[in-house]
């Protein structure tokens, strides 16, 4: 391995694919710009940086929760200082993919709540659609407006070791992190004037309003200047900055359930001159929790009677209800078939390569080579609920082979992955970290991506886990015109 | 003095906005909203050669001879300051004072390495605190509202010709770009307020709706002249030959004529002539006020 230059002297290069120098160790030309400007800063001044940055997080209250901790369980989101670099021609290859995919996985949703034809050609097995607990059967024959069921998507890439871009996993229910991905940016512009201009980087300002019109769009037919509101679970969630913060930008007001209530089918907002109308609800509640009289009566945050309004086409809920079947890890697999089926096209950006748990052979497979392979539980989010095989304990890996047994529709399994690696400035420090990217797709009357996404950092040197609740950061994603 | 350091946030404002603005614009468009701030100065500056960003952030800042940089407006308001400083409490003069020293303590070459979007923000808390003590340790009597007389006519001015400036597009003779209505917003602190309001869609009517006659945003032109005309009438009647009355109709005649005017009219009979109605009758008050007030013939007060 060749020796690189200051100041990333002790900077680990092998074993994955790296996102700023090739394997020879040469700095990559969109990755130019940056480097020059590490080389010629003082360490202590980017310290200073950093603190600045820190800062500026903490006085905006752009934290998150943590939960499962007694003591100081809110913290600032660890924000690397250094961004992640991606130019706009690969850029426009992700973009082609996730648009293939999104239209792929929301034709899909729609026939498997209407007619099933995928289902009776047999290219999905019947019984993984019905056995996931985030189908709902609720949402038999129900018209959503425009037949989008997946206003907000984050779908969640990593690079491979030759460095293609594959889809690890989609995130159809409530995907968050987006407002780290505009904060981020607002802190970088910044921190990094100079190269930011320098680069040329890809604007994602505006997301708000793409968002808006997003919803918009999916208004129920007739509403022609729809209210819209944001369902937050409230001021506890995790995401709760996430929530304000869209709400703001977007200017429309923050809802908890209990400023809802349904009175003939219609959805009304309590406000300090009266009630008012709701027209689309972008919800950040899980379906469970929607509606005590249609899904868990133990909910205090949802809406009685809101699933009734939603049937009655008086409202739209965004994302619909039921979306999560798609995204259930196990259906993950059946991804590049449902493109197929649907599209006639191959899919552009592949799949990792995944084992069902519930047919025998695979199972067999995965059981015998437990150390190597990591094991997700098809439903989980959030990085809980995983065994990632080559970092588990002999007593963690018993454990597991136990839980598979006694449940194998609900895991799955893949080989261990080398996610790509990027700098990142850690303790004073330039070193190598695992990164995901995950952009967000919008699908109102088309499908739109901002330029960007959410790059996400496993701060532990070797982790794997990117999760934020489990010792994960972020880092600002730059797409940059390289013209 | 109060004028100057409206001045002064303005420019602060506008550079603010605008710098983080063009870090994600092409060079082209960078070029056109730089010609558009530069008029926008009421007097634009004659720099040599080509426009360039940090050219302009000094000049703006740091360039004494350039009247509406930061710089001078600071100076000029402290001056204000000191010739009627005991009729301030010591808590403005001293946030005044803190300021000016701010400002020229700032060395001029950090620009050439980093923005200067910690200064500015800095300089904005600094005006809001002298705001903030103006309001609360100061008698609201005569001079006070001669204070608020200063701010509004001058917040009034500049919404009414950074919208003037942008005129063409607004009207929809000339494309603008999204982030340039942003920026346009974040001018005149008003995206948050537009976002409550209208929601995350852009349109020009509602822009210029929002600027110019909205009654509650405190930058609105429309809220700026009745503020004025309130602070007006409040003000002592100076003789029995009503110069206050012809100062207030001024300012009532404007107020009338945005109250009952409709953006539609405004867009369709020529937003730029609703503009410079606005800027022209600004220059009349102050020059009224200050005839009425300041520069009065002695004749006048001694023959009631």
């Amino acid at each position: 391995m060749s020796q690189l230059s200051s100041p990333f002297e002790k900077y680990e290069l092998a074993g994955a694919f790296d996102e700023m120098f090739d394997s020879s160790g040469t700095v990559r030309p969109h990755y130019a710009p940056l480097f020059e400007m590490l080389q010629d800063s003082p360490a202590s001044e980017l310290k200073r940086a950093k603190q600045e940055s820190d800062l500026i997080f903490l006085n905006q209250g752009i934290t998150f929760t943590v939960y499962g901790k007694e003591e100081g369980t809110e913290r600032i989101f660890p924000h690397d200082l250094l961004p992640r670099i991606v130019t706009r021609k690969e850029w426009q290859h992700v973009e082609a993919g996730l648009t293939q995919r999104i239209t792929a996985l929301n034709l899909f949703l729609q026939d498997i709540y209407h007619g099933g034809r995928i289902l009776n050609d047999g290219v999905v097995p019947r019984e993984l659609v019905y056995t996931c607990k985030y189908f709902r059967r609720q949402m038999r024959g129900l018209k959503v407006p425009k037949g989008v069921y997946i206003a907000v998507t984050g779908t969640d890439l990593i690079r491979d070791l030759d460095g293609n871009f594959t889809v690890l996993e989609d995130n159809l229910r409530v995907p968050s992190g987006v407002s780290y991905m505009l904060t981020g940016r607002q802190v970088m512009k910044r921190i990094f004037p100079k190269v930011f201009r320098q680069s040329g980087v890809l604007p994602i300002e505006g997301y708000p309003q793409a968002l808006l019109q997003s919803l918009n769009a999916l208004a129920p037919e007739g509403r022609d200047e729809p209210n819209i509101v944001l369902l937050t679970p409230g001021v506890f969630n995790s995401a709760y900055f996430e929530h304000t913060f869209l709400a703001r930008q977007m200017g429309i007001e923050l809802v908890e359930g209990r400023d809802l209530i349904v009175h003939d089918n219609i959805v009304y907002m309590r406000t300090t001159s009266g009630l008012t109308r709701v027209d689309v609800i972008y919800r950040r509640i899980d379906d469970d929790f929607i509606d005590p009289l249609a899904f868990r009566h133990d909910s205090i945050l949802g809406v009685p009677g809101l699933f009734n309004a939603y049937r009655a086409g008086n409202v739209t809920l965004a994302n619909a209800i039921g979306t999560g079947i798609a995204d259930d890890k196990a259906l993950y697999a059946y991804v590049p078939k449902i493109i197929k089926y649907y599209l006639g096209q191959d899919a552009i950006l592949p799949n990792v390569e995944t084992h069902i748990l519930a047919e025998e052979g695979p199972r067999q497979y995965v059981l015998d080579n437990l150390e190597k392979m990591v094991v997700k539980a098809v439903g989980e989010s959030g990085g809980y609920g995983m065994l990632i095989g080559p970092h588990a304990s002999k007593a963690e890996i018993e454990e597991f082979r136990l839980k598979i047994l006694a449940d194998p529709r609900n895991y799955i399994g893949q080989p261990t992955l080398m996610l790509s690696r990027a700098p990142c400035f850690v303790d004073g420090e330039f070193d190598s970290r695992h990164v995901d990217l995950r952009p967000y797709i919008l699908y109102g009357d088309k499908i739109t991506i901002v330029p960007g996404g959410l790059t996400r950092v496993a701060l532990r040197k070797g982790s794997l886990v990117v999760n934020s609740s489990q010792g994960g950061g972020s880092k600002d994603t730059w797409v940059v015109d390289e013209s | 003095m109060a004028r100057y350091l409206e001045r002064a946030e303005h420019t602060t404002r506008l550079l603010d906005a605008n710098i983080q603005l063009m870090l994600e614009q092409k060079p082209q468009a960078v070029e056109r909203q730089l010609r558009r701030i530069n008029l926008s100065l009421g007097e634009p500056l004659k720099l040599e050669g080509k426009l360039s960003v940090p050219a302009l952030e000094h000049a703006l800042i740091f360039d004494p001879r350039v009247k509406t940089s930061i710089i001078s407006c600071v100076m000029n308001a402290r001056e204000n300051a000191r010739q009627v400083r005991e009729q301030i409490s010591s808590e403005m003069w001293s946030e005044l004072n803190a300021l000016y020293h701010f400002v020229k303590r700032y060395d001029a070459d950090d620009l050439e390495q980093q923005l200067p979007l910690e200064f500015l923000n800095e300089v904005r808390r600094n005006i809001s605190l002298f705001k903030g003590e103006t309001d609360a340790t100061m008698s609201h009597g005569e001079e006070w509202w001669f204070l608020q007389i200063g701010r509004h006519i001058e917040r009034a001015a500049n919404t009414a010709t950074l919208l003037k400036v942008h005129a063409a597009e607004l009207c929809g003779e000339a494309d603008i770009e999204h982030l340039e209505l942003l920026a346009l917003l974040r001018s005149c602190n008003a995206f948050e307020a537009y976002l409550k309001k209208n929601t995350a869609e852009f349109s020009a009517d509602n822009i210029v709706e929002f600027l110019l006659l909205n009654p509650q945003h405190p930058h609105s032109i429309l809220f700026s002249v009745r503020r004025l005309e309130e602070s007006i009438s409040a003000l002592p009647e100076m003789s029995s030959r009503g110069e206050r009355g012809k100062v207030e109709r001024l300012a009532g005649r404007l107020a009338a004529t945005l109250l009952y005017s409709s953006v539609e009219e405004i867009l369709s009979s020529g937003l730029h002539l609703s503009l410079d109605n606005v800027i022209r009758q600004c220059a009349q008050m102050h020059s009224a006020i200050h005839q009425a007030y300041i520069d009065y013939p002695i004749e006048t007060s001694l023959s009631a």
